[in-house]
């Protein structure tokens, strides 16, 4: 399988260090209530209540949604609608800590109680996000009806700011191999594979070393890929991995193979064997200008501001770039007034030498772009076919299956922002345009109620994708089990008093 | 933090390839065998050069002007044409003819398919040849180009005959046979070809097909001892390493530049062994292959993965 993309290894920027760091605690969180490409959920917490670390503040809307619950022990202070870190206009949930540890976690799950149908409860109501595309809840994954034979666990780490996926693997083996196992129990795979990097050597030594510990080294197979971006698309991965591609908006779950990530197995492991809902994650924090450049536990909600405030940053009188996630992906902040979401890998901030700005001038037909995209789309025709708004030819060209991965704005000589204008024609033409709501401005609405009001009624659309893609071939026994981990979560919360809006 | 925050769209980084890299490197990929032909043919080949050169730039950027109203001083893409214009001349040439080769390129060949990138022909080997058909009445000696001050004829007139005995592999490759002012010192255009390729600046499948077919249709036709001098001679290995490669009139896709570089092989093959137009032969093989680039990117094209359902 011809892997495509391209060599970033010249892209090392600085040494950042294999250990985890937790974050000193801030004073404000300010959670937001869609993380990924996903539905807002529903706000169960009013302004005034206090909370727990760890308590529900917001459940699932409709039929496939998210439990969001609260990353300190403190007081709501507000409900804020504004952009969250991805761009999209979303509710916040602001929460004062105070002084108290106290905890609200889930009940933790014995060894012999851990079925398939148990796990699943868990990994729905804990509600972890997947960090890599397409940003969903990782629960969606287990919901076909397919036969799984194959569960992958994708350790790379291609993109070159990167490091907590090694530095978890390093640091917390055991608990990622044991989230590993949960995983697999849980979809019934019979195969287990882990997946690194040539790059990555050391951890595979270790990981080997351990693995011989166990004595599973029959049970688990390894498997090597160049250090070749980008690896981190699931769909891409179980292409290299089976030859089988799975259709723009399917699921690898379709052939037959799950793909997580390492860092998913930590917070499913910390969920199962401790109860403790995805509150945090592991991000790196990376970048010239970044003084304390390393791996750390960031919970969610924590101000992007904060942040800058523990890691330092020299502030040269240089402009900087505040990048969320990697450098060829991720999306320039125009402030620090966001806070960080459960999709999260690294958060860069870069001084001006890092990161290249440059004109765009005239295609010269190199074919760069063409030779190098993972997908094979012929990207230089569908830049032609921008230039016309000929969005049938962009159809034709095959535009959909764009997987936004930055790889031929990279290459190309002219540096024409193709990503860009390929990811356009994509939403064109799957009319996927004009459904966010306009969100230039920030609005402050303190303590109205928005649960109630159906002013926001038609917040983001995205997750149509996977209603139209995927409702069909949900299994009703998972189904089922949705639909009756939310009820019994909710009679919960409305015994507890925590839930006004019911 | 209040200090304005920089905001792009991603990638944020680029990779070190640009247009201007490009151009600068295949410019300066000429200039070794250039130097060589300076050597060789004498001082009056620098002012050929130069002049091909500047023409073509103040040609393309004053075009350039009256098109957009303003002037990107740092496109370096004409000076690789004028300069490529001008090392196909021999150094017996006018200087004017220089000049005249560049406004060719630059004004029909490329401001008039609508500028850089558009092009379909090679600007360089289109110039070249509509020269030659101009003048071939006024000087017939100039295209086959012999040395200043001999007599010698071209290697291409022995070849075409069936003599090679007379030309010598270390003339070729030192560049004393008589030829353009760029193309005989193959030993440079080697070199610097494949460091191009080396460093990614041009394409190697293209002259690797070249070579192929060009090697496979000499030995038919000649035999395994004309294989040599055949390749070594002429405007080949330049058209092949510099010209052929040209980004913007090749195809987009990797067995589209494999069919290309084949394509031009043969015809370079077929046209050298016939003869008909001397050295011009290698041009107007270049410039068949240029009008096949678009047909090859209509018909090999990239199929997009994750269109289809699979099962
Ligand atoms: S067209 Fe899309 S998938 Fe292909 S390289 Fe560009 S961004 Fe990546
Ligand atoms: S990489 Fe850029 S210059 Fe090259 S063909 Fe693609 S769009 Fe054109």
């Amino acid at each position: 399988m011809e892997i495509r993309g391209v060599r970033l290894k010249k892209y090392n920027f600085g040494k950042i260090a294999k250990d985890f760091f937790v974050l000193r605690d801030a004073e404000i969180y300010s959670v937001p209530l869609t993380a990924g490409d996903c539905e807002q959920s529903i706000r169960v917490v009013n302004v005034g209540d206090s909370v727990k670390e760890g308590a529900l503040i917001a459940k699932p809307n409709g039929k496939y949604g998210d439990f969001v619950y609260s990353p300190c022990c403190g007081k709501v202070v507000g409900v804020v609608k504004k952009l969250n870190i991805n761009g999209s206009l979303c509710e916040h949930v602001v929460i004062q800590k105070d002084n108290k540890q106290e905890t609200d976690y889930l009940p933790i799950l014995s060894e012999d109680e851990l079925g398939s149908e148990v796990l699943l409860k868990r990994l729905y109501e804990s509600g972890i996000m997947d960090n890599f595309p397409p940003y969903e809840s990782a629960y969606k994954k287990y919901l076909l009806k397919n036969k799984i034979n194959d569960l992958v666990i994708n350790c790379t780490e291609t993109d070159p700011y990167d490091h907590a996926t090694t530095a978890l693997m390093v640091t917390y083996l055991s608990e990622v191999f044991d989230g590993a196992l949960h995983f697999q129990k849980l979809c019934g795979a019979a195969k287990l594979t882990f997946v690194f990097t040539y790059k990555q050597h050391r951890v595979v030594k270790m990981f080997k070393a351990y693995l011989k510990k166990r004595g599973l080294k029959k049970k688990v197979k390894i498997k090597l890929f160049p250090n070749i971006y980008p690896l981190a698309y699931s769909r891409l991965l179980a292409y290299y991995l089976t030859g089988k591609m799975v259709k723009e908006l399917g699921r690898t779950a379709q052939i037959g193979m799950i793909v997580e990530s390492a860092v998913n197995c930590y917070d499913f492991y910390q969920a199962v064997n401790k109860g403790k809902p995805s509150i945090e994650r592991a991000i790196t924090v990376a970048g010239n200008n970044c003084i304390r450049k390393a791996n750390y536990f960031i919970k969610n909600g924590t101000p992007v501001s904060h942040i800058l405030e523990v890691v330092g940053f020299k502030e040269d009188g240089v402009d900087n770039m505040l990048i969320y996630g990697g450098i060829m992906s991720g999306v320039a902040q125009e402030s620090d007034n966001v806070s960080v979401s459960l999709t999260a890998n690294s958060l860069l901030l870069c001084e001006s030498d890092e990161f290249s700005i440059e004109k765009e001038r005239v295609c010269i037909n190199c074919g760069k772009c063409v030779e190098k995209c993972p997908v094979r789309i012929h990207v230089k025709d569908v830049d032609d076919a921008f230039e016309l708004r000929d969005y049938v030819k962009a159809k034709e060209l095959g535009a959909e299956a764009c997987l936004n991965c930055g790889v031929c704005s990279y290459v190309c000589p002219a540096k024409r922002f193709l990503t860009q204008k390929v990811q356009f024609m994509k939403n064109m033409a799957q009319n996927k345009i004009g459904k966010n709501p306009d969100s230039s401005d920030y609005v402050l609405v303190d303590g109205e109620d928005f649960g109630a009001s159906k002013k926001y009624d038609k917040i983001l659309d995205i997750d149509k994708g996977f209603k139209d893609a995927i409702e069909r071939e949900v299994s009703p026994v998972a189904e089922q089990i949705i639909a009756s981990i939310k009820q019994e979560k909710l009679n919960k919360t409305t015994k507890d008093g925590g839930n006004k809006d019911e | 933090m209040n200090k304005k925050l920089f905001v792009s769209p991603a990638p944020q980084i680029t990779s070190k390839y640009t247009t201007l890299l490009m151009m600068c490197a295949a410019t300066f990929a000429l200039v070794p065998s250039c130097v060589f032909g300076i050597v060789n043919y004498g001082i009056r080949a620098l002012y050929i050069l130069l002049i091909g050169v500047i023409t073509s730039f103040v040609c393309d950027r004053l075009l350039c002007y009256f098109k957009d109203k303003k002037v990107d001083w740092l496109d370096f893409s004409s000076i690789v044409t004028g300069f490529m214009t001008a090392a196909l001349l021999p150094a017996t040439a006018p200087l004017w003819m220089s000049a005249l080769g560049s406004v060719i390129a630059i004004f029909i060949f490329k401001f008039c398919f609508g500028g850089l990138g558009k092009n379909i022909f090679n600007p360089a080997a289109a110039s070249r040849v509509i020269l030659a058909a101009i003048f071939t009445g006024l000087n017939l000696s100039l295209f086959t180009g012999t040395a200043i001050g001999s007599n010698v004829a071209s290697p291409l007139y022995y070849l075409a005959n069936g003599d090679y005995s007379f030309i010598t592999m270390r003339s070729l490759f030192f560049g004393s046979a008589p030829g353009a002012i760029g193309t005989s010192a193959i030993i440079c255009i080697l070199i610097c070809g494949v460091l191009l390729m080396a460093y990614r600046i041009t394409d190697f499948t293209i002259p690797v097909g070249g070579v192929v077919t060009f090697i496979a249709i000499t030995w038919i036709f000649k035999g395994a001892i004309a294989i040599l001098p055949f390749l070594f001679s002429g405007s080949f290995l330049f058209a092949l390493m510099f010209m052929v490669t040209d980004p913007v009139t090749s195809p987009n896709t990797v067995w589209g530049k494999l069919i290309y570089g084949l394509l031009f092989g043969a015809f370079a093959a077929l046209f050298r062994i016939t003869n008909i137009m001397g050295e011009t032969s290698v041009f107007i093989a270049v410039l068949m292959a240029n009008i096949c680039a678009p047909l090859l990117d209509k018909i090999v094209k990239p199929r997009p993965l994750g269109l289809k359902e699979v099962k």
